[in-house]
């Protein structure tokens, strides 16, 4: 797990209090298989299984700074637990009004994904099943798609999902969390917020062997933890290929889970 | 015929170039897979060097008193357990 390793470990033992929440059985939850502590482990991209882990950085009256939805990696925590430092400052800062607060919240948001350096913009790739599931179950309403054309181009040639033609994770969440200025946590739609891609992610690591491929007769009946009914809901396609062409041909142009853009007074 | 100096460079840089874009193209084609010993390691250290907090209102207080922000995971399982 990254949080072991320093910088992050360091961090959150100087600057966090730690704790964490089972979502097993929370509706939201993803579907990933069953993992013992002794079991093997993959390094994979920012962002991977949004729905499977979510880590929140709040304020200590619960109120939340960033959250970042899925695995990543250990030295692209700290420009996020520095951004969330930052944001703790306005959200305590007694001269500002709410509205001037929550301004800020979005706009240093959507500001730090032009922070991010080239080498954490590449390791925050989507990964290409969730490209495909993107495309293929949200195509008029999607939030991480740059490029519905090319999507749509891909679809319709049965060819791989052209990267370029999607956002990256940390895009995706910075625009996500900047429409949701300083929300408690209580309040905050972590639901809607970590869905993007498959429900269902796992890396099947116990199954690998020494030269990274996967053992497929073995992995076949591996065991699973999350919700199934998530898993269930994939395997159903939304469309049949005759509904997916006329979907094609009326996406409609709204966007699904968007905020307000940069330069927006972001005061919803 | 001996090679210039500034051929010799240019030999050395390809071939280190070469070197590295062999390395990072099987990097590229093979997870990184972690033994399970190491992520056990880890994950001792983890669970043990920082108290986790089960209760959110523990960790709101305890961030409140020490002046500090709350670190909160929802995570599939247990920190020490399957997951």
């Amino acid at each position: 797990m990254s949080l072991s390793q320093d910088p992050a470990f360091s961090a959150l033992k100087n600057y966090f209090e730690c704790g964490y929440r089972d979502i097993t059985n929370e509706p939201y939850a993803g579907v990933s298989g069953v993992h013992q502590v002794g079991g093997n482990a993959v390094d994979t991209s920012n962002g991977a299984g949004p729905h499977n882990l979510q880590l929140f950085m709040l304020s200590a009256d619960g109120t939340v700074l960033n959250c970042l939805p899925g695995y990543w990696h250990s030295q692209d925590l700290i420009p996020e637990m520095q951004l969330a430092a930052q944001l703790n400052q306005v959200w305590l800062d007694p001269k500002l009004s709410r509205a001037q607060k929550d301004q800020m919240f979005t706009q240093m948001h959507l500001a730090h994904i032009h922070e991010h350096s080239p080498q954490m913009v590449r390791r925050s790739r989507m990964q290409s099943f969730d490209m495909k599931y993107e495309a293929e179950h949200r195509l008029g309403r999607s939030d991480t798609i740059l490029n519905k054309g090319a999507v749509q181009m891909a679809l319709l040639s049965k060819g791989k999902m052209p990267p370029e033609a999607f956002k990256t994770t940390d895009e995706i969440f910075h625009e996500r969390m900047a429409s949701r200025p300083f929300v408690n946590y209580n309040q905050f739609d972590v639901a809607a917020y970590a869905d993007y891609g498959k429900p269902k992610y796992d890396k099947k690591e116990d199954y690998r062997n020494a030269d990274g491929q996967v053992d497929k007769l073995a992995a076949r009946n591996a065991p699973e933890m999350g919700n199934a009914a998530a898993d269930q809901q994939q395997m159903r396609p939304r469309r049949g290929r005759r509904g997916m062409a006329g979907m094609l041909l009326n996406a409609s142009s709204n966007l699904w889970g968007n905020g307000p853009k940069w330069g927006n007074n972001g005061s919803n | 015929m001996l090679k210039t100096r500034s051929q010799m460079k240019r030999i050395l840089s390809s071939l280190i170039a070469t070197l590295a874009l062999s390395v990072g193209l099987q990097a590229l084609a093979k997870p990184m897979l972690l033994d399970g010993n190491v992520t056990t390691e880890r994950v001792e250290n983890l669970a043990t060097q920082i108290p986790w907090n089960r209760s959110l209102g523990q960790a709101e207080d305890a961030a409140y008193r020490d002046g500090k922000m709350v670190f909160w995971v929802h995570m599939l399982g247990t920190m020490t357990g399957a997951t």
